[in-house]
């Protein structure tokens, strides 16, 4: 059982970075251009992944950790944080999915960013501000954030692009006070589409950034953290 | 009704059906009122319960609401001060408490030590708020709690104080909130749940008790669901019921037996008639009919005298119409002209100029069978048609073409035919012109008027002027005095009878009547 960042992963981040430095952005200039660039920097500290093995990698790190939530309490933090995110996002036009011990949160594009751009916009910054504010109580949480497209254009700067969307919420959070330790990054570009890319309606839902919200179970009996008051 | 035996065996049971249904009836009548005001008790106590229930947690939602807007910082002394009294004004809140996630930081009340994350929420609301019924995973203490958390506070009551049992006057009650069991009554009793019964009050009589369902809530729905057990609904209204119900079962009892006595009375006179009628012991009295003019008797009319063994006599007004209510009229008129045919049997040398007048019932034209039975009868005591006239009512003669054959038939044969009682029938006259008739008898009402009104009578004349239009005879009934007959002698009213001649005579008195005039 692995108890920090992996050597390999470490590997996979330097090669992604040396990859985006390499990589000329085809497409066309935005509307306005922001004065900071959009490209991840490297001194984020942010992970970017592959695959399921990094992301069980680092769950394993976590689960250990003071943040994890004990077992007999698993399922009582899935309801209260899905009573709280109901409470405080409902009214966003983020899809939220509560599976059994995982929340699926779904960005569409049309909210984050620009097109074929990865600055994200003045409403997604508010939006990510309120979901930091209930991850940052619901910490017993792994956050893999994943960027998606559809299938238009060149797939290598789809997956690009996909990457740095992810990249650009995943940092938001950062700066919204979630640690960067519960938050890993991953493009998929058009890969895992979830509507038809033959209409356009299709491609919309496709273009969009997912966060996989994972429940950190201790494995460990846990043991009363509280005293009783009065 | 051949045999009375029968009759009353049929009268009997008729009773005791009639007995049974209004008192079936009556009880049922009891049993539904009790029920009803036993429903609108139940519906008044659900309501009750609910409302305190809805109110219960209005408030907690309230209170989490305004714990949450309050700006304390959390677990300070002044954040806990604010949360005990809050948790203690609330008789059935238990403890409040302050989270963050899944882990209780600090809070107030009387749950020990108990930190409780059940597994899985009952329900969880767009609000925000969530929700845990009563169940193993709130027990805490041996109390199945409700929670209820809203943002980072959270409420757990006891559900058991939301029904104060002195509400419940022996009854079992269970409170559901949005279709789940929220509180009990004893707790430890397992009640129906709502969906599985219908609303308001049913008998469960598999079970023996009563169980009720009623639904209230305004702002969710809340069902209350009571039970009692049978002996107890009985105990609480016993009284009432067998009270009423007694009274109620002593009166019909009462009214039936009036009734029952009243027909056993008519049933047995009516087997005592029968038996009257076949032992011959209903003879003929002879009331003379005088020609006015002379005062030579002329005829009689034959009536029936029902003498008892014991020597009563029963009166005609109630024999006959019973007869015919009985069925029996033909026989009575039968033996009565049996009576009268033994007579002029006896009483040979009587000369032809005597017509003897028989009432006839409305049965012994409706049937072949009198007809019959007298053409037999005169021909055996060798009687000539022509010395028995008939007497008819206008009720008689009402209609139909069959009784005016019958009539005309009779008349062929010789026997006269007179109207009884003209006037007091139907307003109707044209069966006079119908039927082939002889005479017209006029009622003694009419002849009762000549007394007390002028003698001019305008009441009598129509009668008498209509007789001769239609060419009859007349007699007139109940003549009672000299005043009388002279003026209907004056009118030429042909025949009459009456006291002021003789009152109806037994056999031998009449023949002594006779033989005293004619000398």
């Amino acid at each position: 059982m692995k108890t920090g960042p992996s050597p390999g992963r470490w590997l996979t981040l330097a090669l992604m970075i040396l990859a985006l430095s390499a990589c000329a952005v085809p497409e066309p200039p935005p509307p306005w251009r922001p004065a900071e660039t959009t490209a991840p920097s490297q001194g984020d500290s942010l992970t970017v992944i592959t695959g399921e093995a990094d992301v069980e990698a680092r769950r394993q790190a976590l689960v250990q950790g003071e943040n994890a939530v004990d077992a007999d309490a698993a399922g009582y933090f899935m309801d209260v944080f899905q009573a709280r995110v109901r409470r405080d996002l409902s009214d966003t036009g983020i899809m939220i999915d509560y599976l059994d011990q995982s929340v699926l949160i779904t960005f569409p594009n049309q909210i984050g960013f620009e097109s074929g751009s990865a600055q994200l916009t003045l409403e997604a910054r508010a939006l990510i501000d309120r979901l930091a504010a209930v991850l940052k109580e619901y910490r017993a949480t792994l956050i893999v954030v994943s960027g998606h497209t559809d299938n238009v254009g060149d797939p290598r700067f789809n997956l690009k692009l996909s990457e740095r969307r992810a990249h650009s919420v995943a940092r938001h959070l950062v700066g919204s006070g979630i640690n960067h330790a519960r938050l890993l990054i991953q493009g998929f570009g058009s890969e895992r589409p979830v509507a038809d890319n033959t209409s356009e309606q299709g491609r919309a839902r496709n273009r969009r950034v997912e966060l996989m919200l994972q429940l950190l179970v201790r494995d460990r009996p846990s043991q009363p953290t509280e005293s009783e008051n009065a | 009704m051949g045999n009375p035996r029968n009759a009353l065996l049929v009268v009997s049971l008729a009773g005791a059906i009639g007995f049974a249904l209004p008192a079936v009836l009556l009880l049922w009548v009891i049993w539904q009122q009790t029920l009803m005001a036993e429903e609108q008790r139940l519906i008044q106590l659900s309501e009750d319960l609910a409302a305190q229930t809805e109110h219960a947690i209005v408030d907690a939602r309230t209170l989490l609401e305004d714990l949450n807007v309050q700006a304390f910082e959390p677990c300070t002394p002044d954040h806990l001060l604010a949360l005990q009294n809050e948790a203690l004004s609330r008789i059935h809140v238990r403890a409040i408490g302050y989270w963050q996630a899944a882990n209780r930081l600090c809070g107030a009340g009387l749950v020990q030590g108990q930190r409780l994350t059940p597994a899985r929420a009952s329900r969880i609301y767009d609000s925000g708020v969530i929700a845990w019924w009563p169940s193993a995973a709130t027990t805490a203490g041996d109390v199945a709690l409700f929670l209820m958390r809203f943002g980072n506070h959270d409420v757990a009551m006891d559900p058991r104080l939301l029904i104060t049992p002195g509400q419940l006057d022996g009854k079992q009650v269970a409170v559901w909130v949005e279709g789940l069991q929220m509180a009990a009554y004893p707790e430890a009793s397992v009640f129906p749940t709502p969906n599985e019964l219908p609303e308001g009050l049913s008998v469960d009589q598999a079970n023996n008790r009563i169980v009720s369902r009623v639904s209230g809530g305004s702002l969710f729905p809340i069902e209350v669901v009571a039970v009692q057990s049978f002996d107890d609904f009985w105990d609480r209204y016993r009284v009432l019921v067998m009270g009423g119900g007694g009274i109620g079962l002593v009166l019909i009892a009462l009214w039936l037996g009036l009734v029952w006595r009243y027909l056993s009375r008519q049933l047995s006179l009516q087997s005592s008639l029968r038996a009257a009628i076949d032992t011959g012991r209903i003879h003929a009295v002879y009331q003379p009919i005088v020609e006015l003019r002379s005062g030579r008797c002329v005829g009689a009319e034959v009536l029936g005298r029902w003498t008892e063994k014991n020597g009563t006599a029963i009166s005609p007004e109630i024999f006959v119409p019973l007869a015919e209510k009985a069925g029996l009229g033909t026989r009575l008129t039968l033996s009565i002209l049996d009576s009268l045919l033994r007579h002029m049997a006896s009483w040979p040398e009587s000369d032809g100029e005597i017509v003897y007048h028989l009432n006839l019932t409305e049965q012994d034209l409706a049937q072949p069978r009198f007809s019959r039975r007298l053409a037999e009868m005169l021909d055996h005591y060798e009687v000539a048609a022509e010395r028995i006239a008939l007497e008819i009512t206008e009720r008689a003669l009402l209609d139909s073409d069959l009784i005016r054959q019958r009539v005309a038939q009779l008349r062929e044969r010789g026997h006269s035919i007179a109207i009884d009682d003209f006037g007091t029938g139907y307003s109707s006259l044209s069966y006079l012109q119908k039927f082939e008739l002889d005479t017209l008898k006029i009622d003694k009402t009419f002849v009762d008027s000549l007394q007390t009104e002028a003698v001019t009578s305008s009441v009598i004349q129509p009668i008498i002027d209509l007789a001769r239009a239609l060419d009859l005879e007349i007699i007139a009934e109940g003549i009672e005095s000299s005043e009388q007959a002279q003026w209907l002698t004056g009118r030429g009213v042909e025949r009459g009878q009456g006291y002021w001649y003789s009152p109806a005579l037994d056999e031998s008195g009449f023949k002594a009547w006779y033989l005293d005039k004619a000398r």
